[in-house]
């Protein structure tokens, strides 16, 4: 794995890097902005994770659109449904603010930082180890 | 204030649209007793023009966050101002007929900063009031308003998302 994050550019505003924690964990670590322009890059990814569950770390993200947040409450459902979990990081205020007016917030777990979702995935036994 | 150079882009800032009453009105009002300096006439009005196309947003989120930043908005009016702007491009630039513009307007009203987008579209309906996206920005915004202007002959329109920012947050 990688340690550096591949740096969002006029070219690609928004980049994606995909890390296995566990079998059947899965880190998504976003990079940009999400927006109408971006947001194909995200389904690309959603739409990608294999069952279980995924974390969506939106920490390096600048700017999160509505469709985006759809997006994502989309994903969570699915994920439910489909006996997997979805999770969101998202350390900025802005983001925090977003989930609260949408509602996604009541759909979507969401955690401070990528520790912290980590270690209560792990706790739970959300991820089979 | 000179246009940058970008095809297909500009950048223009007015005292008054079509208005020489109203043009009198700032100078009168100017601190200078004559011409209005630029800031006044920042302060009136702010348009930009660009391709209507979703590549092009981020460009407007910028504009946004220039002048709401200008207006004395705080931290969390501002990210409202970027979401509900990026929100109302975007719906409009689903409507958008090919090859056509996306004309944003930014006035500062008594009851707060007017954005204006509109576009020209060969479905001419304004966007529905009953999707999330709206709801949405009816949060974001002091007030947010949507109508349709039939062009001559039929067929084509203008469809305009007028909304009404404030600095203190409405959420």
């Amino acid at each position: 794995m990688s340690p550096t994050l591949p740096v969002p550019s006029r070219s690609a505003p928004l980049t994606a890097r995909r890390t296995e924690y566990r079998p059947g964990l899965l880190v998504l670590t976003f990079a940009g902005e999400i927006d109408a322009l971006t947001l194909p890059i995200l389904k690309r990814e959603l739409a990608a994770s294999p069952p279980g569950t995924t974390v969506v770390d939106l920490s390096h993200v600048a700017f999160l659109g509505l469709a985006g947040a759809r997006t994502l409450a989309a994903a969570a459902e699915l994920a439910g449904q489909e006996g997997g979990r979805l999770v969101v990081v998202a350390s900025s205020r802005t983001l925090a603010r977003l989930f609260r007016i949408t509602g996604l917030a009541e759909v979507v777990p969401m955690f401070a930082s990528l520790s912290d979702a980590l270690r209560e995935l792990l706790a739970s036994g959300a991820a089979a180890c | 204030m000179t246009k940058p150079e970008i095809p297909g882009h500009e950048v223009s800032s007015f005292a008054q649209m079509g208005s020489t009453s109203g043009m009198e009105e700032t100078r009168s009002g100017s601190s200078h007793g004559g011409k209005p300096t630029l800031e006044e006439l920042l302060e009136e009005l702010v348009e930009l023009r660009l391709p209507a196309m979703a590549e092009q947003i981020p460009l407007v989120r910028m504009l946004t966050h220039g002048v709401v930043s200008r207006a004395d908005f705080g931290l969390d009016a501002i990210a409202d101002a970027k979401m509900a702007v990026d929100e109302a491009c975007a719906q409009l630039v689903q409507l958008a007929e090919l090859g056509s513009q996306l004309h944003c307007r930014f006035r500062q009203g008594p009851d707060g900063l007017h954005v204006t987008i509109s576009t020209r579209s060969s479905d001419p309906r304004p966007p529905s009031d009953r999707t999330f996206g709206w709801h949405v920005l009816t949060t974001l915004s002091g007030s947010v308003t949507a109508h349709c202007d039939v062009l001559p002959g039929g067929g084509a329109g203008i469809v305009t998302i007028e909304l009404v920012l404030n600095a203190g947050t409405s959420a």
